[in-house]
């Protein structure tokens, strides 16, 4: 089909190459932006252009900032003997939100890979093990729960044993707050597998 | 279980069938290329989410259309009822739903609704590649176990991935030991599951696939099975250490192929009979014979560990009933099990009828349509 409007077509195929937006999705984003004040759209536009400007990431800990080092690295009231490390920086945030957690970060930049030609130069991984130090005393491996990063977490676990600190692997297990009767049976065998004596 | 009505629509030549089936025999009638075994196929289709001829969705879309749907109502031993509808549209994926709540992966169909099949297309089984027993090995243990499913997922998965290292340093890439490390670790961790499994599952196996050749075969003659594999197995604990060693000892050659050399991915089953084996020395009969067994025990065997009397489907098996060893093979047929059966031969019916206990009930396919019989 034909737009009206060049700017209208360019703008909604723009806006369908995001994740999860298709092209009626963003045929309605670029009706509802019309109908909205310009001072509004503006502050949109500049808002992506920022992220774009300001934000890099971390030299510490590769997470997403716009001061280097990032808030957490600099932060005095972290547990700096801990390092959680993560494939990307949104688990990060997911870890975060949950406010249980006070130690520091090493966001890796995706996991192993063979297949899509990932190895560990193409990771954050020599930079995770110059961090470490004498002052480090635990390492959380919390890669995802997947061929990936289970693999990931393995190789990271041969390279810092030696280091004599403690190496962790987060648990896998059933969702808070849901009914064992409802869980799929896959997570269910998991996490019969990985039950612990209390 | 049984299956109490079949809707298709737009599925190979059916544009659109809804019929009633019986409990217990259903004989299903037609000349050749009407639509038998299409019939069949799509039973087939809602129990595994998989054609038995190992087709695409898109070869199942009738001819210029842009979708189809199969529809099933089963009821199960314990009388829940579980409809079940699978639908393709041109260019997507399949969807599976089980009393309309969409299933996230087809696999969660799997062991939901046991069926065996026995076709001219399954001789592959004792006839054909490793790969179709293992296809064989894995689809049944994958109705029993849920774990052996994922685990045979992930294995196939790190596989890929330690194949993938092991291509690059073929190719001259030079690749540290510790980098592919990790991927040995997995491919032993799931690998070992795998062969323990399919041990302990080969171990109730020959029992029931020896019980069942002794009814009808010569007297004294004995059918076995055992697992060729590349990991010797001793018991459960030696499985990973075993697997450990053999990796080792194919270190350089894995290198120079490119390819992992160790695993339950280069298993084999060899059928033997009276210690010769089946591929090598086995006669069509005895193929035939062999066949009816092992699919005769995967019966018993899917039955005892689902709680559930699976359904059985016989494409085109008994073209001769007047034979002998057709005759007993059909009377072997498990009692209470809903059975669809189909033949190219008229008298099929009045055969069944004569020498079954069961009543049959009998279904003419021709030009897409599905017609019970009334007697």
């Amino acid at each position: 089909m034909q737009y009206a409007s060049v700017s209208m077509e360019k703008a909604i195929s723009e806006l369908s190459r995001l994740p999860g937006i298709g092209r009626k999705s963003a045929q309605r984003l670029v009706f509802h932006l019309l109908k909205t004040s310009k001072p509004e759209v503006q502050s949109l536009a500049e808002a992506l252009i920022a992220i774009k400007e300001k934000i890099r990431s971390c030299s510490v800990c590769f997470n997403i900032t716009e001061a280097d080092p990032c808030p957490i690295c600099k932060s005095e009231k972290r547990d700096r003997s801990i390092v959680c490390v993560v494939e990307e920086a949104n688990d990060l945030l997911a870890i975060e939100k949950t406010g249980e957690y006070r130690g520091l970060y090493h966001v890796l930049g995706g996991a192993l890979s063979p297949l899509e030609g990932i190895g560990p130069d193409d990771l954050h991984i020599r930079e995770l093990l110059t961090r470490l130090n004498g002052s480090t005393d635990e390492v959380i491996l919390a890669t995802n729960p997947n061929t990936e990063g289970e693999a990931t977490a393995l190789y990271l676990e041969r390279l810092i044993k030696p280091l004599a600190m403690r190496v962790t692997r987060i648990a896998r297990g059933l969702p808070v707050g849901s009914d064992l009767e409802y869980a799929d049976a896959m997570t269910l065998t998991r996490a019969l597998e990985g039950r612990v004596t209390i | 279980m049984v299956l109490r009505k079949l809707a298709l629509s737009n599925f190979r030549n059916y544009s659109q069938v809804e019929t009633e089936l019986s409990d217990s025999l259903n004989v299903i009638y037609g000349l050749n290329a009407q639509g038998k075994t299409n019939f069949l196929e799509a039973i087939y289709l809602l129990c595994l989410g998989r054609s038995f001829r190992l087709a695409r969705s898109q070869e199942m879309l009738q001819y210029e259309a842009q979708s189809f749907l199969v529809n099933g109502a089963f009821v199960q031993n314990n009388e829940l009822e579980k409809e079940v509808t699978l639908s393709y549209k041109q260019g997507g994926k399949k969807e599976i739903s089980i009393n309309r709540k969409r299933l996230a992966s087809h696999s969660r169909l799997f062991g939901q609704l046991p069926v065996v099949i026995m076709a001219p297309d399954e001789f592959r089984i004792t006839a054909g590649a490793p790969a179709e027993r293992r296809r064989f090995l894995d689809i049944l243990l994958s109705q029993v176990s849920l774990s052996y499913l994922t685990d045979l997922q992930e294995y196939n998965r790190v596989l890929k991935h330690r194949n993938k290292i092991l291509q690059n340093i073929r190719h001259g890439t030079n690749v540290p030991d510790a980098a592919i490390q990790p991927w040995t670790e997995s491919l032993i961790k799931a690998g070992s599951q795998i062969i323990a499994r399919r041990d302990r599952f080969i171990a109730e196996f020959r029992h029931k696939l020896d019980r069942t050749y002794r009814s009808f075969a010569p007297a004294g003659a004995i059918l076995d099975v055992l697992i060729d594999s590349t990991v010797p197995y001793i018991n459960e604990g030696t499985v990973s250490d075993a697997y450990t060693t053999r990796l080792n000892e194919m270190h350089e050659k894995e290198r120079i192929l490119g390819m992992t050399l160790v695993g339950p991915h280069r298993d084999d089953l060899v059928f033997t009979i009276d210690g010769a084996d089946l591929r090598k020395f086995g006669s069509r009969g005895e193929h035939k014979s062999v066949l009816f067994c092992v699919k005769m025990a995967e019966f018993t065997y899917l039955k005892e560990k689902r709680q559930e009397t699976p359904i059985m489907l016989l494409d085109d098996c008994y073209s001769e009933l007047d034979n002998q060893r057709e005759r007993s093979i059909f009377d072997s047929l498990p009692e209470t099990s809903q059975i669809f059966m189909t033949s190219p031969r008229e008298t099929i019916l009045a055969d069944s009828n004569r020498i079954s206990e069961k009543t049959a009930s009998g279904f003419i396919v021709g030009d897409g349509k599905i017609e019970r019989i009334q007697n």
